[in-house]
C-alpha cells in the first residue's frame, strides 16, 4: 500500500497555494495535515495528479481569540488546540481527546478534518453545535460559510472549485452555557458508532437555549431541534431528559453498517444525550 | 498575507529535503510519494521503525517528530523538510534507555514488532498528561500489540514512570 506518483509542492503562502490550485484545477488537493488523505493515498481510494501541501504557510496557522470567538487556521493541529485550550470555548476542548489517538492530533488539523466531512468526525459536530462560520480563500477573495451551509453530504462539502477553508471561526459562548462532548467508539479512539454534542444556556435553572447536535447517524452532523424543543424553558428533570431524549431518537433518521443498526444508532444518541444533558445541568 | 519568501518552486516527483534524524543532518531528494516510514528504514536503513498497517491506525512506525509521536506511515518524507526526527534507534546511544531497559525486565515484548512504536510513544509524551493507571492506558492506546501482552508493557510502564499499581 503506497501512494500512486503525484506531484508535490509546498508554498508558504497562500495567494501562491491558490494560484497552484487554479492552474491544475481538479487534478489537484490541498493537503493539511495528511491524516486523512494520505492513508486514502495509500488505498489508492485518491489518485490526484498534484499534492500542494499548505502545512507550511504561516496564515493559516494562527490561533487567536477575538470579539466573535476563536479564529483557527486551517493547519492549526488537534494536538494544539487540545494542549493550548480554548477559554470561552469549552466544547471544542472537550471534543479533542476522543479524535483519534494522540498521534493523530499531532498532525490532523481542525481545517482538514471539518473540510473531510468524515460523518463520523467529531469537529463538524462541534462547528454546527456552535454555529462556526467556515472562511474560504480563493483567488477572488474570502467567503464565509456558516457551518449549517457547509456540510453537503458524507466526505462532501461546500467549497467550490478553487476555493480552500482557510480558517474556521468558533464562537466563544456565556459562561452561563455548559458543553458536554459524548460518544461511544467499540474500542478508545476509534471512529464514533454514535455522538452528541451539546451547549446549553440556563437562567435560574431553566434552560433559555440549547444547541444539541448528533452525529456519525447520517451523511453530515444534524441539529436535534425536536429535541432542543423538548427541554427550552425547563428545568432539566427527569421528565425533560426523557423528553429531550425520545424526541432525539425519533428525529434522527440513522443508517445501519457493520458497526450498528439504526434502531441500535436510535438508542445510543438517547442515552448519550440523556447523559450530556445531565452533565450540563447546573 | 505575507509576501512568498522565496521563488515559487512548482510541484515536481521529486523533492529536496533537509532533516535532522537521530541527532545527524540529512540532506535528500526523495519521491514525493515516499511515505517517511519508507525514506527511514529504505533510505536511511533505520529499520527500527516498523511498518505494520499502512494506514495510521497499529502505531509500529511511530516516530518522535519535532516533539511529538506521529505515526510515519501515514507522513509523507517531503514534508518533514526542517524537521527533527527521533527513531528507536536514537532512543539510547550507549545500551538501553531506562524504558528499553523496564520493556526487557518486565516482559514488554513477545514477537516485539510493536514494540519500537510503543517505545516511541512513550518517550515522547510527558508522563504528566498522562496520570494514574488510566493514564498509562490513555497513553498507549494508540499502539497495538497483536501478542495482547499487554500486561507485560503496562508493568513496564508503571516501573519506569514510578507508578505503583494501586497508586
Amino acid at each position: 500500500m503506497k501512494p500512486p506518483p503525484f506531484a508535490y509542492c509546498r508554498p508558504h503562502s497562500l495567494d501562491e497555494a491558490l494560484e497552484f490550485l487554479a492552474e491544475h484545477g481538479d487534478e489537484a488537493r490541498p493537503l493539511a495535515g495528511g491524516q486523512s488523505l494520505v492513508p486514502m493515498l495509500n488505498h489508492r481510494l485518491a489518485r490526484p495528479a498534484v499534492l500542494v501541501d499548505i502545512g507550511a504557510i504561516g496564515d493559516l496557522q494562527r490561533m487567536d481569540r477575538n470579539e466573535s470567538g476563536w479564529v483557527i487556521g486551517a493547519t492549526v493541529t488537534q494536538r494544539r488546540v487540545e494542549r493550548d485550550g480554548t477559554e470561552g470555548c469549552d466544547l471544542l476542548r472537550l471534543a479533542m481527546p476522543f479524535i483519534g489517538h494522540r498521534q493523530i492530533r499531532a498532525r490532523g488539523t481542525v481545517g482538514g478534518s471539518i473540510a473531510h466531512a468524515d460523518p463520523a468526525a467529531e469537529l463538524p459536530a462541534v462547528a454546527l453545535t456552535l454555529g462556526a462560520t467556515m472562511v474560504a480563500a480563493s483567488p477572488d477573495g474570502e467567503r464565509e460559510i456558516p457551518a449549517a451551509a457547509f456540510f453537503a453530504g458524507p466526505y462532501m462539502n461546500s467549497l467550490e472549485d478553487g476555493e480552500v477553508l482557510s480558517h474556521v471561526i468558533f464562537p466563544t459562548v456565556p459562561p452561563t452555557t455548559r458543553c458536554s462532548f459524548r460518544e461511544f467508539a467499540r474500542r478508545k479512539g476509534d471512529f464514533a458508532v454514535a455522538g452528541v454534542a451539546a451547549a446549553v444556556d440556563f437562567e435560574d435553572g431553566s434552560v433559555t437555549a440549547a444547541s444539541l447536535t448528533a452525529f456519525a447517524v447520517g451523511a453530515n452532523p444534524v441539529r436535534l431541534t425536536s429535541a432542543e424543543a423538548a427541554v427550552a424553558g425547563r428545568h432539566l428533570d427527569e421528565a425533560a431528559l426523557t423528553d429531550s431524549a425520545e424526541a432525539a431518537a425519533a428525529e434522527i433518521e440513522p443508517w445501519d453498517d457493520i458497526h450498528g443498526s439504526s434502531q441500535y444508532r436510535r438508542q445510543l444518541v438517547a442515552a448519550l444525550l440523556r447523559r450530556a444533558l445531565q452533565e450540563v445541568a447546573p | 498575507m505575507t509576501a512568498p519568501t522565496a521563488r515559487r518552486v512548482e510541484p515536481s516527483v521529486e523533492v529536496p529535503i533537509s532533516v535532522t534524524v537521530n541527532g545527524e543532518a540529512v540532506e535528500a531528494v526523495v519521491p514525493a510519494r515516499q511515505l517517511l516510514a519508507d525514506f527511514l528504514r529504505e533510505e536511511l536503513r533505520l529499520t527500527g521503525t516498523h511498518v505494520g498497517c499502512e494506514q495510521g491506525i497499529c502505531g509500529a512506525c511511530t516516530i518522535n517528530l519535532d516533539g511529538e509521536p506521529v505515526r510515519s506511515c501515514i507522513m509523507l518524507a517531503a514534508q518533514v523538510d526542517g524537521s527533527v526526527i527521533t527513531t528507536v534507534e536514537g532512543l539510547s546511544s550507549e545500551g538501553l534507555s531506562p524504558l528499553q531497559q523496564a520493556f526487557k525486565d518486565n516482559h514488554g515484548l513477545q514477537c516485539g514488532f510493536c514494540t519500537p512504536g510503543f517505545l516511541m510513544t512513550l518517550s515522547t509524551v510527558d508522563p504528566e498528561d498522562y496520570p494514574g493507571e488510566e493514564g498509562i492506558r490513555e497513553a498507549i492506546s494508540g499502539n497495538l500489540c497483536r501478542c495482547t501482552g499487554y500486561g507485560g508493557i503496562l508493568q513496564a510502564v508503571r516501573t519506569v514512570w514510578n507508578r505503583p499499581k494501586d497508586a
